[in-house]
């Protein structure tokens, strides 16, 4: 109770400073305006793209609540405009919920069930079936044939090609659906929660928001301010998977950890990756 | 929450007594549990702390999260293997100067180099020199061998006809000698066929008694022929001794 | 992506669709296929495993038994001929043509010395030295269209491969390694992490000296003088006007050649190679140098 008081408190307190940014912001933004030029990144690849254009995004602002366009940046197209496979994510996806999956259902069969070594009755001569134990499966309490039993992994890897196609399908998906945003850094002015999803919800980026920086170790203000958001989650750049990237509605990408993808992927596409493709060894990593 | 913080702060430094006893790297857990018992008191900071730890979004553990980052796993060993040389220099090879270990490690030592040696004086005991001049006296030795094979064998051609010559008139011969027994046998069978004036079953006891006289006539025919011939012999032989004889007063 | 435009029109026609999440994707039909076991009366009635026996109950006979007749592998009498053969040294083939794939899709460096190493990271070619593999033998297959000009070195080469890569004007030689040394070369970013320092190769053992020293098979360890001279021979045996490599720009790429007891090229024995720290550490005690350069 206190506390929501003292967050409404400050709520009020930071509130005309945010509107004194917004106006800031808005006069910060009017000079790259009236030029009606942004200069674009030109990159240089290592492999740079043969039959598709690099795609342009713009790079926002987390500085503010009201969106920034800072410049534009190019995206490779092999990675992050390639054909959508639905097909290949769904694979991905199942795969990520599998290899972690041991099912513990268990079942006793006859031999484990509590009695039953008795003869119910005898072989010949009372007019009924033959049974040698009341716990064989046909007896009601009796054990189960063929039934699930503990410990069974579900464990298995994707082959190496379709976990990079399924990363590549994700991202292009989610660029073209426009639920891809690149942002400079994420340093905000603000550990408030409230600022948070104030920004996330004024810039339509939907509830929840996966946020990929390129260093595992977070700014102090998003990690304090997305600690008590549950739908905002932070992710090293190795820690990029297909399932996360479905499970949130938008994806934010650090600059560097948009190149960082980038210049992995395309390394793993262009390499020769004999060793990777063979049987899964738990020496591989 | 006092309560509950005091709690914790006497449970970590149960942990850090504990600690100090098996671990000697110690000094830094315990600065930082001692900041924390000054920090525990102010409410904000302890928030900071809170934040501090929970910055790292890798949800890797400890040493994963330096793996993950090109550092050593560890600084302390966990096992007896982490002990070794092999080990640390694998761990130099990894991780770079970073990793604190003495690259000095990653050549052998002086006792291992006079074991190496020893193994070579073993496993490698002649130089190259050597080895290719013994392959050299080995291939001369085999060529020596296939040339007196060879001049065996050309020896051997030379005289392949003579020996062919020789082999085709044994046969020859042989042949001929059958073939005149064969004459014999049936010139005989004919002159017994005429004798009885009708064509009789060679089986018949009649023919075979009068062939088998026949045979016998016919030898005794031949041991005469043999035995006049043997005497003319004789007679040329002591003819030409007497010639012989009557010459040799001459001289 | 071709004239049909896939990817794009696929990426346009995502905009207009609802948003790709867990709860909307689904496999290509048709593409699983789930084994059933059937129940029920005649449903699960054998599993389709057949009435009786060896199929149903898995209890299948040793491998080459014949229920009693004398087995086909003792049947046939021993080939004396194949005796030790999986003592000899073997060198899995690595052919021209493949060779010249290698180079027209620039998977390795034509201007710097070609040797295994540099072969097996271009993933055409792949050999294990614990089964007695000792390298590469370049063989003829695509003889007629070979023409790149290269320092190769290989573990065994015959005549008319030698020829074809001299007619285009550049070098061959052939090498021994002892199966420590390619251990190495299959996977140098392996032994470098293990922070040893850098072995010598060994001498060829005495079978397979005299190959290694022929110069009419250009061997690491024949004369010079003679290499040139036999170079000349077989341009003349083969018809072939041998191109003068004094003359050419690549003259001293053309000229490297590995030190018989160094496995790979630029890296000396006794070196230490670090790749994380990006640096090469060289012994300086004496009596490390006098044993590396044994």
């Amino acid at each position: 109770m206190a506390s929501a008081l003292i967050n409404a408190l400050k709520k009020i307190y930071i509130s005309p400073i945010v509107t004194i940014r917004a106006y800031s912001t808005a006069t910060n933004t009017l000079p790259a305006a009236s030029n009606n030029f942004v200069e674009v990144n030109k990159k240089e690849w290592k492999f740079p793209p043969t039959y598709t254009k690099p795609r342009e995004v713009w790079i926002e602002n987390l500085d503010s609540i009201e969106e920034k366009k800072l410049g534009l940046c190019e995206l490779h197209p092999l990675v992050y405009a390639t054909v959508p496979r639905i097909d290949i994510i769904h694979r991905n996806v199942i795969w990520q919920r599998k290899y972690r999956w041991v099912s513990w259902a268990h079942t006793k069969t006859r031999a484990e069930v509590r009695g039953g070594g008795k003869k119910p009755w005898p072989q010949k001569g009372l007019g009924r079936a033959r049974h040698g134990s009341i716990r064989s499966p046909l007896f009601r309490g009796g054990g189960v044939a063929h039934g699930p039993r503990s410990g069974k992994t579900h464990f298995f890897m994707l082959p190496f090609h379709l976990r990079i196609y399924g990363l590549t399908s994700t991202l292009s998906a989610k660029l073209a659906q426009d639920d891809l945003h690149i942002v400079k850094d994420l340093d905000l002015p603000s550990d408030e929660p409230d600022y948070l999803s104030d920004l996330i919800e004024s810039r339509n980026w939907g509830p929840s928001v996966l946020i990929v920086d390129d260093s595992d170790l977070a700014p102090r203000n998003i990690t304090a301010a997305s600690d008590a958001l549950p739908h905002v989650n932070i992710m090293p750049v190795y820690g990029l998977n297909v399932y996360s990237m479905l499970k949130h509605d938008t994806l934010v990408l650090t600059l560097s950890a948009a190149e960082k993808i980038e210049e992995r992927i395309l390394h793993h596409l262009h390499s020769i990756t004999n060793d990777k493709q063979g049987e899964f060894k738990l020496s591989q990593v | 929450m006092n309560i509950y913080v005091r709690s914790r702060l006497f449970r970590s430094n149960l942990i850090n007594n504990l600690i100090c006893f098996y671990s000697t790297s110690t000094p830094e857990v315990i600065d930082q549990n001692d900041r924390v018992l000054i920090d525990d008191s102010d409410e904000t900071t302890a928030r900071e702390n809170e934040i501090e730890k929970k910055r790292n979004k890798s949800g890797l553990s400890a040493a994963h999260l330096n793996i993950m980052n090109g550092r050593r796993p560890y600084e302390t060993p966990k096992h007896l293997s982490h002990l070794t040389v092999k080990h640390n220099r694998k761990l130099y090879g990894k991780y770079g100067s970073e990793s604190g270990v003495n690259p000095s490690l990653c050549w052998p030592t002086k006792l291992d180099i006079q074991e190496a040696l020893e193994y070579e004086s073993v496993a490698f005991p002649y130089t190259i020199r050597e080895v290719m001049e013994s392959a050299a006296l080995r291939k001369q030795e085999e060529k020596l061998k296939i040339q007196k094979r060879e001049t065996d064998i050309a020896a051997k051609y030379a005289k392949l006809e003579q020996w062919k010559k020789e082999l085709r008139d044994k046969l020859a011969k042989k042949a001929a000698e059958a073939e005149s027994a064969k004459i014999k046998k049936e010139r005989l069978v004919e002159e017994v066929r005429r004798h009885f004036g009708f064509t009789l079953d060679p089986r018949d006891e009649r023919f075979q008694e009068m062939l088998a006289k026949r045979e016998k006539e016919q030898r005794k025919l031949e041991k005469q022929a043999k035995r006049d011939a043997k005497e003319k012999m004789m007679f040329a032989k002591l003819q030409q001794k007497n010639v012989e004889i009557k010459d040799t007063p001459k001289r | 992506m071709g004239s049909r435009q896939i990817v794009e029109k696929s990426l346009t026609l995502l905009r207009s669709l609802p948003r790709i999440s867990l709860n909307n994707i689904r496999d290509n039909p048709g593409s699983k296929k789930t084994q059933k076991r059937g129940r029920g009366q005649h449903g699960g009635d054998k599993h389709g495993s057949g009435n009786k026996g060896s199929g149903q109950r898995q209890n299948f006979m040793r491998l080459g038994y014949e229920t009693g007749n004398n087995p086909f592998y003792l049947r046939v009498p021993q080939e004396h001929y194949y005796r030790g053969h999986h003592h000899r040294r073997q060198y899995p083939p690595l052919s021209l043509l493949t060779l010249q794939r290698i180079i027209d899709t620039n998977r390795v460096d034509v201007t710097v010395p070609i040797d295994i190493a540099s072969i097996v990271k271009t993933g055409f070619y792949s050999f294990f030295p614990d089964q007695k593999h000792f390298g590469i033998n370049l063989i003829d297959e695509g003889v007629d269209i070979f023409e790149a000009k290269i320092n190769i070195e290989v573990q065994w080469a015959s005549e008319q491969v030698i020829a074809a890569i001299e007619r285009n004007g550049g070098v061959i030689t052939t090498a021994y390694y002892d199966p420590h040394s390619l251990f190495l070369l299959r996977n140098p970013k392996k032994f470098f992490e293990t922070g040893q320092a850098i072995p010598r190769r060994m001498i060829p053992p005495p079978d397979a000296i005299e190959y290694y020293t022929s110069a009419e098979n250009r061997g690491y360890l024949a004369d010079p003088d003679q290499i040139s001279e036999a170079r000349l021979k077989l341009a003349q045996k083969y018809g072939y006007k041998l191109p003068v490599i004094e003359n050419d720009p690549k003259y001293n790429m053309l000229c490297e050649r590995k030190d018989p007891r160094q496995i790979f090229y630029g890296l000396e024995p006794g070196w230490v190679v670090n790749l994380k720290d990006e640096c090469i550490l060289k012994p300086k005690d004496e009596e490390l140098k006098r044993f590396y350069s044994l």
